[in-house]
């Protein structure tokens, strides 16, 4: 076994030999999300077309570089030329690059991130000055997207585990101390303070500690914990040694959901890595302080995340959640002083004891320290991972990094801390976004799901939409989440089908009360903030469905009509022809007409008719919607647009 | 340590929760998952307080008591949110009968419930009388659910033997679960899917005999509603006299409560130790046996070639007459050990002292609890308490009286029948399987005019004129012996064998196979004894 | 499935693993990785060998959604019912697929060649709306999209739901 400092040094030089490649190297974003965008394909392509040829180049896979929606991307490292970032490439995109950049001169503007001006080439080598990377600090993030997630050489040239290194010569007790002032605090969604949680756990006199690393990640719309591990695994080992020196815990244990099957694949490279390194195991660089690690899988259980659940998940019994006391920090995992701790938190740790809490604390806003990361999506331009200091405004990171609305569509709210959560009205989008601000607001910061919501997004079918998650992962302990919520999302559905009364908005926020006092664990206990944000803020929404049975987005299906206006419809048979209950009447080169009896309002006719007829209408309640027509043939053709980077 | 409930300052044990020492105090805090002998679990969410410097609302059964604690038990907000949960609890319990505008006129003029194939609501439903649900809907003014109310259709399950479960009326409190953990390790039950859809189970939907049930009867003992019902007692209602004894079916001789209705019939038994359990027999079959339709009730007398009830003067005046002329060697009583102490005591004396005979035979029953003896040579009449000697030699004897509780082929050729009392309808003592004495109390009446073994025999020797039998009770013979003490066997360490597994029950008592009295054994899995006999070992 | 096969499959998976009820989840993943199901062999099998009866560890493996205790279908999709998915259609796509294949969620078709489930969130919000096909993620799905990915697989338009 070499030594970690020769290691590092071997390290070092790889990465600099890597920076300075005299032969082309394909970073490929390659994480599940750039997979799902057909970076596999890309990869593949790539790689046989050097051999075919018989090129000296390289493709490496990485991480998420944060803007997804662009995806596949890839960075291109030519020798003598700034690096430049590509988005958007599949198999043969990626052979065009290879030709006409890489063997050729040609910028491949289409495909390049930056913009072709007038005065010729300007390209640019990361994507720093973009406007959906210039408003974030990606300090948690900063080798996702850069480096190979399975190479430990990567890491250790860019610094990794130098924390740990100073963890260890300072102590546990000046470890808590840092990050302490570094005022660092649990980014799995309700904000508290690490260093006091860590403190319950040290004062509980004990002859074994666990420290688990919660990568269940069950807030639907998040997936900054998955990118964080497929891109830089080692940050999250980095921190857990950070961690686990601190509370004296000897074991560790990383719940990731099986719907991660590349993120586990990930950690298992990377554990077997740092075991051989010696930073795992026994005695680590004979310090005295040893640490194993071992991966648990979810098995779709949204209540896992919840800490006794995970607990008991992990002893292999039903994942129902414990009454506590006594808290796990106390009395957790197989009756010992247990810390869980969210991916981000402890990745957050290697930097706090790297820089240093003074840099740590430069950002952020009140008592709301350092950047949080966040998974854009929703109805915004620019999805994608970011990480921003917390205390930008909603209005930053929605309008300037996400590029505001699609197709010119007015954003209604964001939705935050997913069904713990709560939507937050574009009046206030001028909030910062911090621990205690969300909260006022009735939301949470959550672990980081945040969805952009426009005006075609109906709020009263997105907390029926939350309530139907909740309920169906509620784990059935006790009433009033098991029953609160079914008769919540009883009274939510009939609202949605346009069978609501009077009083049903009385009737759901005393049950909202119920279930919030009432439940047992988070999960019930939460539950309810989605409705309660959207009555506090869009009760017009509701009261429209209950006395106009109108859905003012045009979301919910008993609330809409579908009509054929017969002065636009040449009679194309587009919609006939798709039409799942045969409900259109129609004839080659006459008004088609839909016959409202047997209409299921599935809106596929509607999809299919070509923009240049919208001939397709709907009516709610009071209001009738058309769909613009444009000069397009056939509907769902939209033109590259790299600026809007819209998925449609 | 002192802590203060609803300004009260009261002293609190180690180790307890708030809800108990509550409870202890006499201060009323709703629950309905928490039970005395299982470690709290935290679902009904009933049990809900305030406490100073704790956030929200937790539940007093999982919260330890603390030194300083300050408590309240029963504010206004408390009172609305536990009427609020109850109401979520109703919702998918069949309450129809809680939320009637008519219950009060409907209580007087049918106060008891009317048995039903399907229980929806009280007035269906074999728990009323004594239904935990139903006091806490009472107690919190229940009147109105916030969502019509939904009933599950889960199918009743009705084909296991004594165990009857409606699913629908399960409020997954989770005692059943928890005590059949607690008792015997791994669980027959347990909670199956999640959410909504949750209900109480076994693997692959099996029933409870091929899930390995152990037919112990502690869940139906835990549960608070109606779901799970022993099918013998369920219509019974609450019964009028509990009365402690001790089970004698085989040697473990647990102590059980034996309820009796107000006609003093015996309807249920169960265990006194909720820690560990006791067998199928003790369980369920006591009621059943004493209350079967083939009980002797009055005594017969063989007139012609029939047997003729006749009243009890006649029948030991015909017994003392036909016993004289074989006083001596000739004349042979065998009884087993299921007969108390005290009956022994009386059919030794009896032998020995009014017919001079030294043939008193005591049978130890086997394993299974099958009694078989010869008859010692020379034996020309004999009493016998049970079916315990061959057909053959039994029909070869000049005189047979059988003293049973019910009638057997050997009953069937006897001279005289006398109907003995058994298990329940005595008092008396006994001896266990460790030579430990343990007490019988009498907790029901005997079917017709049926009397203890010890009795008839007194009767018996004092119409042989014989002296010294005038005892006025079981406890008088037992003064006479000179045992007392005997004390109920509750403490035990380890769980029965058959209690951990029902192929180790026995099969007979006394003489009489116990499926054959008890319908519901035929249907568990073969005991070792029977498995033989149905190969012909 | 024999049952000779099932068992045998479950004496490979616990011989990984050391003794005792932590790895329950991990081995039940495995077994179901190998046999396409939990079947009740399989679970009396793990019972003896584990120091849980089948009715717990049938009560652990029925709270999760991963777990299945009958054969797959030939082609599972399942149909992400994340927040980002639902805002972005996911709805539609689902109700599409119930259509087309004429079951509901959770449930298979009679010829048992597909299966339809949903599945909570798979991390790919950016990309929304998203299914898995046999495992495999298939990003910005439309209404057109679920007709052609159905006949890719091998369903005929227009199969009569029996």
């Amino acid at each position: 076994m070499i030594s970690l400092e020769q290691a590092y040094t071997a390290a070092r030089e790889r990465w600099q030999a890597l920076r300075t490649s005299p032969v082309p190297i394909f970073f490929v974003g390659a994480a599940t999300c750039g997979r799902a965008a057909g970076a596999g394909e890309t990869i593949e392509r790539l790689r046989a077309e050097i051999q075919t040829r018989g090129l000296q180049a390289q493709v490496i896979e990485t991480g998420c570089l944060g803007p997804c929606a662009l995806e596949p991307l890839i960075i291109v490292h030519k020798p003598d030329t700034v690096r430049t970032c590509f988005a958007k490439v599949g198999p043969g995109e990626a052979v065009q690059i290879l030709e006409r950049h890489v063997l050729g001169n040609d910028p491949c503007g289409e495909w390049a991130v930056s913009r072709v001006g007038p005065d010729g080439w300007d390209a640019v080598s990361i994507l720093a000055h973009e406007p959906m990377m210039r408003g974030q600090v990606r300090r948690v993030l900063a080798n996702c997207g850069v480096i190979s997630p399975e190479d430990i050489d990567h890491y250790l040239a860019r610094d990794g585990y130098r924390g740990f290194q100073q963890a260890l010569s300072i102590g546990p007790d000046a470890i808590v101390d840092a990050v302490k002032r570094a005022g660092l605090r649990g980014r799995g969604g309700a904000g508290f303070p690490t260093w006091r949680k860590w403190e319950a756990c040290r004062q509980t006199p004990a002859d074994q500690r666990y420290l688990i690393c919660n990568a269940d990640e069950g807030d639907p719309g998040a997936f900054m914990d998955r990118s964080l591990i497929e891109g830089d695994p080692h940050a999250v080992l980095e921190g857990m040694l950070i961690a686990a020196l601190a509370l004296g815990a000897s074991r560790g244990f990383i719940y990731c959901r099986a719907e991660y099957p590349l993120a586990i694949v990930r950690l298992q490279v990377a554990i077997r890595q740092a075991q051989a390194l010696g930073l795992l195991g026994d005695n680590i660089l004979g310090s005295g302080f040893s640490f194993e690690v071992s991966i648990k899988k979810g098995a779709g259980a949204f209540v896992c995340g919840e800490e006794t659940a995970l607990i008991a998940s992990i002893e292999g019994r039903r994942p129902m959640p414990q009454p506590r006391p006594p808290f796990p920090a106390v009395s957790g995992l197989w009756g010992k002083p247990t810390i869980i701790q969210n991916v981000e938190t402890l990745a957050n740790l290697p930097l706090i004891l790297r820089h240093g809490p003074e840099w740590y604390t430069e950002l952020g806003s009140g008592t709301s320290r350092g950047t949080k990361t966040f998974s854009l999506a929703g109805k915004v331009k620019r999805t994608g991972l970011i990480e921003v200091p917390m205390g930008i405004t909603l209005r930053q990171i929605v309008e300037e990094i996400g590029g505001g609305g699609i197709d010119g569509k007015a954003i209604k709210a964001v939705q935050t801390g997913g069904p713990s959560g709560g939507c937050i009205p574009a009046a206030k989008f001028d909030l910062p976004a911090d621990y205690e601000s969300l909260v006022a607001a009735g939301s949470i910061m959550g672990s980081g799901g945040m969805v952009v919501l426009d005006e075609d997004t109906c709020v009263v079918d997105l907390a029926r939409y939350f309530m139907s998650f909740t309920q169906s992962e509620s784990c059935g302990k006790c009433p009033p989440c098991r029953v609160g919520t079914r008769a919540m999302l009883f009274l939510l559905e009939r609202i949605v089908a346009g069978k609501g009364t009077a009083d049903d908005l009385q009737r759901l926020d005393n049950l909202a009360q119920t279930v919030a006092r009432g439940s047992l664990c988070g999960l019930g206990q939460t539950a309810p903030n989605p409705v309660l944000t959207t009555l506090r803020y869009f009760q017009h929404e509701y009261e429209e469905h209950i006395d106009k049975q109108q859905c003012t987005a045009f979301v919910c299906r008993s609330l809409i009509r579908h009509h054929i206006d017969p002065e636009r419809c040449p009679g194309c048979t587009a919609c006939v022809k798709v039409c799942p209950t045969a409900a259109i009447d129609g004839v080659r080169g006459a008004p088609h007409v839909i016959n409202p009896e047997m209409c299921s309002q599935c809106g596929s006719c509607l999809s299919v008719c070509p923009p240049i007829h919208a001939a397709v209408y709907r009516t709610s309640g009071d209001l009738t919607r058309y769909e613009p027509r444009s000069e397009k043939r056939k509907s769902g053709a939209a033109a590259q647009d790299l600026e809007s980077a819209a998925c449609d | 340590m002192r802590l203060t409930i609803d300004n009260h300052t009261l002293r609190g044990c180690d180790g307890e929760s708030v809800l108990q020492c509550a409870l202890r105090h006499n201060i009323r805090v709703p629950h309905l998952c928490t039970h005395p002998s299982l470690p709290a679990f935290g679902a009904c969410r009933m049990c809900v307080v305030e406490i100073d410097g704790m956030r929200g609302f937790p539940a007093s059964c999982a919260t330890p008591a603390a030194e300083g604690m300050v408590v309240r038990t029963d504010t206004a907000a408390l009172r609305d949110l536990r009427r609020s949960i109850l109401e979520l609890i109703l919702i998918e319990h069949p309450s129809a009968c809680l939320l009637c505008d008519k219950q009060v006129l409907c209580e007087e003029l049918r106060p008891h419930a009317a048995k039903a194939g399907r229980t929806t609501g009280c007035h269906t439903c074999n728990n009323k009388d004594v239904c935990e649900v139903r006091d806490l809907a009472r107690d919190l003014h229940i009147s109105a659910l916030p969502v019509p109310p939904v009933y599950r259709d889960l199918p009743l399950e009705r084909s296991d033997p004594f165990i009857d479960r409606d699913l629908n009326l399960c409020i997954l409190c989770g005692r059943c679960v928890r005590i059949c953990k607690a008792q015997h390790g791994r669980s027959t039950i347990d909670f199956i899917g999640r959410g909504s859809h949750t209900h109480i189970g076994e693997a692959f939907g099996r029933s409870l005999t091929e899930a390995g049930c152990r037919f112990c009867g502690s869940c139906i003992d835990v549960c608070p509603t109606g779901s799970l019902a022993d099918r013998y007692a369920k219509w019974y209602g609450a019964a009028s006299r509990f009365t402690a004894t001790t089970c004698i079916l085989c040697d473990a001789a647990c102590a059980v409560t034996v309820h009796a209705s107000a006609q003093r019939r015996a309807v249920m038994a169960h265990g006194i130790n909720t820690r560990v359990p006791i067998c199928v027999l003790g369980r369920f079959a006591i009621p059943e046996f004493l209350n079967g339709a083939g009980r002797l009730k009055a005594p017969q007398v063989r007139i012609g070639d029939r047997l003729r009830e006749v009243a009890w003067p006649q029948a030991l005046a015909a017994v003392a007459e036909r016993l004289t002329p074989f006083v001596g060697n000739a004349f042979a009583l065998v009884c087993d050990s299921t007969s108390t102490l005290e009956d022994r005591h009386v059919f030794q004396r009896f032998t020995r002292e009014v017919m001079q005979s030294p043939h008193y035979v005591e049978i130890q029953p086997d394993e299974h609890g099958v009694s078989r003896s010869g008859l010692p040579g020379g034996v020309r009449a004999a009493l016998l308490t049970g079916d315990f000697v061959d057909l053959e030699r039994v029909q070869a004897l000049e005189l047979l009286i059988v003293q049973d509780c019910y009638a057997t082929p050997a009953s069937e050729c006897a001279t005289v029948v006398l109907p003995a009392a058994v298990l329940a309808e005595v008092g008396g003592t006994w001896v266990d399987g460790e030579s430990r004495m343990r007490p019988l109390r009498r907790a029901c009446d005997p079917p017709g005019v049926a009397k203890p073994d010890w009795q008839i025999v007194c009767e018996l020797a004092v119409a042989m004129a014989a002296a010294g039998f005038a005892y006025e009770s079981a406890a008088a013979v037992a003064a006479e012996i000179g045992v007392g003490n005997a004390a109920l066997r509750i403490k035990r360490a380890d769980t029965p064998l058959a209690a951990s597994d029902p192929t180790n029950r026995r099969t007979h008592f006394r003489g009489h196979c116990l499926a054959e009295k008890v319908g519901g054994l035929r249907q568990l899995p073969a005991t070792a004894s029977s498995a033989l006999a149905a190969v012909g070992g | 499935m024999s049952a000779i096969a099932a068992a045998s499959s479950v004496m490979e998976v616990l011989a990984n693993y050391p003794p005792g009820a932590e790895n329950l989840i991990a081995i039940l993943q495995e077994v179901q990785e190998h046999d396409g199901y939990l079947s009740e062999t399989a679970l009396r099998g793990l019972a003896a060998a584990m120091e849980v009866s089948e009715n717990e560890i049938y009560a652990v493996a029925s709270f999760y959604t991963h777990f299945r205790f009958r054969p797959p279908a030939t082609h599972t999709i399942h149909v992400c019912q994340g927040t980002a998915c639902h805002v972005r259609g996911g709805y539609q796509i689902l109700y599409d697929f119930e259509e087309r294949l004429g079951i509901r969620a959770g449930e298979m078709t009679p010829d048992l060649n597909f299966g339809l489930e949903r599945v909570a969130c798979v991390g790919c919000c950016a990309l929304a709306p998203v299914v898995l096909v046999d495992g495999t993620v298939r990003a910005g799905m439309k209404p057109k999209t679920v007709r052609s990915l159905l006949s890719q697989l091998g369903r005929q338009p227009g199969a009569t739901p029996a």
